[in-house]
């Protein structure tokens, strides 16, 4: 791994990664990419197939009462207004 | 007031309380002075206040209805600091979620306070539970109450060395990879991880979904087993919980992998071998049993879990709850707050974690380790068709100095006989097996048992055995 590596995992995992802490962050990483990398040496056999996932769904229609949670959610928000969370623009005109 | 108190097992402590000798308000008492005479060791993130109208509701239970009460009546518990009690603080020791009131109860917390438990504080814990130390807390190092210049282990620490300290009783953990039983090891206490699904994770937050389990810390294993009870159980609200079945086989028939022993400290492994004598004597079939791939389980873990991790934490994003750092765009604001609120192995986790993701190298990380991980719980079952319980020790060596693993790998090398359990999602118990003298002071050392899930009774028997006969 290079820093252009570090750098755009960062952008991806909504992290800030500073000059300092980029080389030693690659410097662990590339100790544990070389420990994990081991298991490309193993063969699996081809009868092993990858985990079967099934999602498991309540019956369509309303959980609870309606407006339930609704005074202990908006507490916990950052910033709310009314009975909406206060976010920041994410569209903008003219763009 | 003797604070002893709260070393004793529960079934004595309730038998105080149910003859009087104890009032619910005096082991409450006895707990704050031992919280007072531990603080060194920073096993709490909060002790809790308020507690005045819980108590009395318990001391009533015990005089209207004595031995009718439930079985934790007036027992003081601490809980884990990822696991949500409802108008408390859950931080995961983080400082990203520093004051966020949990607006719900884990089922676990519902199971225990339909009990009539006290809960008593939140323990601290490796942030995230990313940790094997209880040195990755953003609130300070946690320490090993048999010696303070150690790490009680991780990611449960506080609750480990508040078992193992004698401050409370029991706690409630998690484990992913070893957070429950490497840290009861390290601390002297017995600690067992549930089969995967047989504890409900509503209410835990989330660390590896595929791996995690809440499960009890105790210094007996009659009170692991009695919390293990209390707290399983199929949950609608966690659609990977199942009932566990019962009664396949308690025959004592045991397995050691002792190819996978390589390197593990040699008086622990000493004090493994004479442990397998004790059982022997006690007439448990010993057997060498053979697991190939189960030497690649750490390196399976340290894929599929930060992989899982990173996922799971993407959710904290200052916009819903906790820490919010505002910038002048969306994008700066979940920079800002995340790069604040996450420590450093935090960190790191998250972006190995996109990194074995991310397209042009899924293939060769995260499936070859789900298909590997397959390979390795095929023939642990296998191995438990002919066997009952396989045995190992639980750490390859006692609890290390504070500060002595910087290196990330050296760390996580620590968890090579804890990942499988998790990876596999068999039942795994650790319990005590004496201690190794080192520079004057008396280091505990854990044995570990895996089984298949339903065989739950054997492991705590087992457990019972090893503890009536070691020292």
């Amino acid at each position: 791994m290079d820093s252009g590596d570090v750098k755009a995992l960062a952008a991806l995992a909504r992290l800030r990664v500073g000059p300092d802490e980029e080389e030693s962050l690659l410097r662990d990483f590339n100790s544990v990419l070389a420990f994990v990398e081991e298991i490309k040496k193993v063969s699996v056999s081809d009868d092993i197939p990858l985990s079967d996932h099934r999602n498991v769904m309540r019956e369509d229609g309303a959980p609870h009462a309606s407006s339930l949670y609704t005074e202990r959610l908006l507490g916990l928000a950052p910033k709310s207004q009314g009975t909406h969370v206060v976010v920041k623009k994410v569209i903008e005109h003219g763009r | 007031m003797d604070v002893n108190l709260l070393s004793l097992s529960v079934r004595e402590l309730r038998e105080k309380l149910l003859s009087r000798e104890v009032s619910v308000s005096d082991l409450h008492a006895a707990f704050l002075s031992r919280t007072e005479d531990t603080k060194h060791l920073n096993a709490f993130r909060e002790v809790f206040d308020g507690l005045t109208e819980d108590i009395a509701i318990a001391q009533k239970s015990i005089d209207n209805d004595g031995e009718e009460s439930p079985v934790l009546t007036g027992i003081p518990i601490a809980v884990k600091d990822n696991i949500l009690i409802e108008g408390r603080i859950a931080g995961a020791a983080s400082k990203i979620l520093e004051n966020y009131t949990a607006p719900y109860s884990a089922t676990a917390i519902e199971k225990l306070q339909a009990q009539g438990a006290l809960l008593v504080g939140r323990t601290n814990m490796d942030e995230f539970a990313m940790g094997g130390s209880g040195e990755n807390s953003a609130y300070g190092v946690t320490r090993n109450p048999h010696d303070t210049s150690r790490v009680p282990g991780g990611s449960s620490s506080g609750s480990a060395a508040a078992v193992g300290g004698g401050v409370v009783p029991l706690a409630l953990g998690s484990d992913t990879g070893g957070s429950i039983r490497q840290p009861a090891a390290f601390c002297g206490v017995v600690g067992f991880k549930p089969a995967y699904g047989s504890v409900s994770r509503h209410g835990l937050i989330a660390m590896g979904s595929s791996l995690d389990q809440i499960g009890p810390l105790a210094r007996r294993v009659e009170d692991a087993e009695l919390l293990f009870n209390v707290l399983r159980g199929a949950d609608s609200r966690d659609a990977t919980s199942r009932d566990v079945r019962e009664g396949r086989s308690v025959e004592k028939t045991l397995g050691v992998p002792w190819h996978l022993f390589e390197g593990v400290d040699e008086d622990l492994l000493n004090r493994f071998k004479e442990t397998i004598k004790v059982l022997e004597g006690l007439g448990y079939d010993v057997q060498e049993v053979e697991l190939p791939h189960a030497k690649y389980g750490i390196e399976v873990y340290y894929i599929i879990m930060p992989a899982e991790a990173s996922t799971n934490l993407a959710r904290y994003d200052g916009i819903r709850f906790g820490l919010s750092h505002h910038g002048s765009t969306l994008l700066d604001g979940y920079l800002a707050t995340r790069t604040e609120g996450f420590g450093k192995e935090v960190r790191r986790r998250i972006l190995l974690g996109s990194y074995v993701l991310s397209s042009g190298y899924i293939d060769a990380y995260y499936y070859k380790a789900d298909r590997l991980r397959a390979l390795i719980r095929k023939e642990h079952e296998s191995v438990l068709e002919r066997v009952n319980a396989i045995v190992l020790p639980t750490t390859p060596t006692p609890a290390f100095n504070i500060g002595e693993k910087e290196d990330p790998v050296s760390m996580y090398l620590a968890d090579i006989f804890t990942v499988n359990a998790n990876l596999t999602g068999l039942p795994a118990i650790s319990v005590p097996m004496g201690t190794l003298l080192r520079k004057d002071a008396h280091l505990p050392v854990g044995f570990q048992a895996m089984s298949l899930p339903g065989n739950e009774l054997l492991l705590f028997s087992l457990g019972k055995d090893i503890e009536k006969n070691t020292l």
